[in-house]
């Protein structure tokens, strides 16, 4: 006998409702007819391009733009940033998923550290007093993560091209990075990467809220390294300054 | 053993909006859903013959749908938070309130009930699609009917 609860049943119903569509056959169709062989080879000149682009991160029109621009991000899981928001606040930060997130103070010493747990690190979340700190994670997480998967998984696209204090730059729509979802509350962040046009490196990010830009979310990146394993500068939580 | 195109395009046109249902259900929008579906039967037709016939094809089927919507509800996002569920003010149980309860069950206990109630799966199609025992299914749904009846009243009470 299959338990089935009547109460149960009637809120599931008020949160998905039925559909009556039929789907489109053909296009499945159409779809898992394409040629294996051919996709695989698709993938190989993908690889290929991006060691290409690796190889010669200036070799004018070998690499497209998303291409160069994940040559120029690194593979390293450390990541090491100094950003300059809006405000004119600078901020250094490392951030090493599975570790966790350190802010530096100007002077060099470990600000604040937050561990990783549970799967993130422990991060003051959307807190309404601290935008600035939350838009400082959106960006190191966005840019080490989101950025970088959308990269290698093909679903970052080329937005446009702008120029930002002099340094001609395109604009990479770099995926979702952090998603709220709730009863009454659903909030999309994503993040906008500028890449210069010359190297192909990030030199700006912005943040949007719900597809529209979100003021406390645009800085420079003065400083953007991958580095390797090994690389986080401290093994636990550091001393208070 | 292996099915047929004939059997994979059986299935779609009889049970496409149950999937669908499901699938939002687990992405949490109607596009991704359907982008979802749509790639879960390309795979399914595709990679037929490696059906075994030691189940269903409609629970190796729920298996591919499922593990496509829940990667494609995943990839977006590296950090999804939900938001838990806090007593309603005004004594009614709305729609963003029950889908709030539903979310903050562990995901296991999710997926049991969007099958069972939205798809009509029994324990053992259940089980394939998941890739659990039959016995686990039914634990996980005594849990989750337990936890959601206890929060509906609770909620309806307030």
């Amino acid at each position: 006998v299959l338990d089935v609860d009547l109460r149960v049943a009637q809120a599931l119903d008020e949160v998905v409702p039925r559909y009556h569509e039929r789907g489109d056959w053909e296009a499945v169709k159409r779809a898992a007819r394409r040629d294996a062989p051919r996709r695989a080879a698709a993938a190989l000149a993908i690889a290929a391009a991006a060691v290409l682009a690796l190889a010669w991160p200036f070799a004018g029109q070998r690499a497209g733009v998303l291409e160069r621009a994940l040559a120029a991000v690194g593979d390293g899981p450390v990541v090491h940033a100094i950003f300059r928001a809006g405000t004119g606040q600078i901020d250094e930060v490392w951030y090493e998923p599975g570790r966790g997130l350190l802010r530096m103070a100007r002077d060099g010493r470990p600000r604040e550290y937050f561990p990783w747990s549970n799967d993130r690190p422990e991060f003051p979340w959307a807190n309404d007093d601290s935008p600035e700190g939350f838009a400082l994670f959106l960006r190191v997480t966005g840019l080490a993560e989101s950025y970088r998967n959308a990269l290698e998984s093909g679903r970052a696209r080329v937005l446009g091209e702008d120029e930002l204090d002099g340094v001609r730059v395109h604009w990479i729509d770099g995926g979702t990075v952090w998603r709220l979802d709730g009863a009454d509350v659903r909030d999309v962040w994503g993040l906008h990467v500028a890449v210069s046009r010359e190297t192909y490196r990030p030199v700006a990010v912005r943040m949007t809220r719900d597809g529209e830009q979100w003021p406390s979310g645009t800085a420079r990146i003065l400083l953007f390294e991958t580095l390797p394993e090994g690389a986080f500068p401290v093994e636990g939580r550091p001393a208070p300054p | 053993v292996g099915a047929t195109a004939d059997d994979v395009e059986r299935l779609y046109r009889e049970r496409f909006p149950v999937f669908l249902r499901v699938a939002v259900a687990i992405v949490g929008d109607e596009e991704g859903a359907r982008d979802a579906v749509h790639d879960a039967f390309v795979r399914a037709l595709r990679h037929r013959r490696r059906w075994r016939g030691d189940g269903s094809l409609e629970g190796w089927v729920w298996q591919i749908v499922v593990n496509e919507a829940r990667k494609r509800h995943a990839r977006d996002a590296r950090f999804v938070v939900v938001v838990p569920a806090e007593p309603s003010t005004n004594g009614h149980s709305g729609e963003g309130r029950v889908a709030a309860l539903v979310a903050a069950l562990p995901e296991r206990q999710r997926l049991v009930l969007f099958l069972r109630y939205y798809a009509d799966l029994d324990y053992a199609a259940i089980a394939a699609a998941l890739e659990i025992a039959p016995g686990t299914v039914a634990a996980t749904l005594n849990a989750a009917h337990g936890k959601l009846r206890a929060q509906l009243k609770e909620v309806e009470t307030c």
